[in-house]
């Protein structure tokens, strides 16, 4: 049982890879600004989904807290598309902690905190 | 806070009034349990097949099962001959939209063709790319029903923006002459509008032919 946080999206361009080679290369190399405890929960024919379940220390130290959440979960999809040529248009969107959310506006050609949705 | 709580429970009685009074216990275990029951969802998110969905109406409630909504999708399996369904999902399961025309990612049961979960996470940045629910939903519209839909729904937002009070419908949409007329009929019988107003609207409908 988790929180979920706010909302970002961003977008980022694959030139030179169609959108299946693209989220193949994204599942097996991860993007730099992805960090390693957020872990692939779902596919679908389209994009891939990572998660990050986190639970802050005060809720650690005391006993049975997690039976009644206290976790905030952090959830990115991200959406692979054709650009209408021999490359990918990728969307990144969902809920990333504050570190990972500067890591992905500092990478993508377009960030929108807040997002679209 | 105890204020907000009595405020609270206040609501709660009046808007079960409205519908018709307060459940007993036994109605109140089974309306948790249609409310968080997930219809195996889960497990085929987990287990299922993705595929891609197109959805071919619009949301509506389930008779007789007021925490359940139900959609038309036509499910597209990996190299299978595409099949319409009625998917029908927990209200509390749906977390953006989903409309006619929309392209929506799925998994299929791998027992069951018929049984489907709406991968949301997924459907959600697919939304996010379109542009935002609005941008989303006016695509697949015009996906589904071509340029009418479309112009109809664009118009109607630009009256609301301007503050217009009526929404100026294309001729397609209107009532006909004939049944306009009538209700003109039963406004100024049932003494809404007077003699002058009705001769004047008459006029006007009558001038449109």
């Amino acid at each position: 049982m988790c929180a979920l946080s706010s909302n970002l999206t961003a977008h980022f361009t694959e030139s030179h890879e169609q959108p299946d080679a693209a989220m193949a290369h994204w599942r097996t190399n991860r993007p730099a600004w992805l960090p390693d405890h957020y872990k692939e929960i779902d596919t679908s024919y389209n994009s891939v989904t990572w998660e990050w379940s986190h639970v802050g220390w005060p809720m650690r130290i005391i006993p049975f807290a997690g039976l009644f959440g206290g976790a905030t979960c952090y959830r990115i999809t991200a959406l692979f598309e054709s650009d209408g040529g021999f490359g990918s248009s990728i969307t990144v969107n969902g809920q990333a902690d504050l570190k990972t959310q500067e890591a992905i506006s500092s990478a993508a050609q377009q960030y929108e905190p807040g997002g679209a949705v | 806070m105890t204020l907000g709580l009595f405020k609270d429970l206040k609501n709660i009685r009046e808007t079960a009034a409205e519908a018709g009074g307060m459940p007993s216990w036994k109605d109140s275990r089974r309306d948790i349990h249609s409310t968080f029951d997930d219809n195996g969802e889960r497990e085929i998110l987990k287990t299922g097949i993705a595929a891609k969905g197109i959805v071919r109406g619009f949301v509506s409630p389930v008779p007789g099962n007021r925490f359940h909504m139900q959609i038309p999708i036509e499910v597209h399996p990996p190299g299978g001959e595409p099949y319409t369904i009625d998917y029908e999902f927990p209200t509390v399961r749906m977390r953006t939209a989903i409309t006619a025309g929309m392209e929506i990612p799925l998994k299929i049961s791998a027992q069951n063709p018929q049984a489907i979960a709406v991968q949301w996470d997924a459907q959600k940045v697919t939304i996010a790319a379109a542009g935002g629910s609005q941008a989303a939903v006016e695509q697949g519209l015009a996906q589904t029903y071509g340029g009418a839909a479309n112009a109809a729904m664009e118009q109607a937002m630009k009256n609301l923006r301007e503050g217009k009070p009526g929404v100026d419908l294309p001729m397609t949409y209107a009532a006909d002459t004939q049944s306009r007329i009538q209700k003109l009929d039963q406004l100024k019988d049932s003494g809404l509008i007077d003699e002058a107003q009705y001769q004047a609207k008459k006029q006007k409908l009558i001038d449109e032919l």
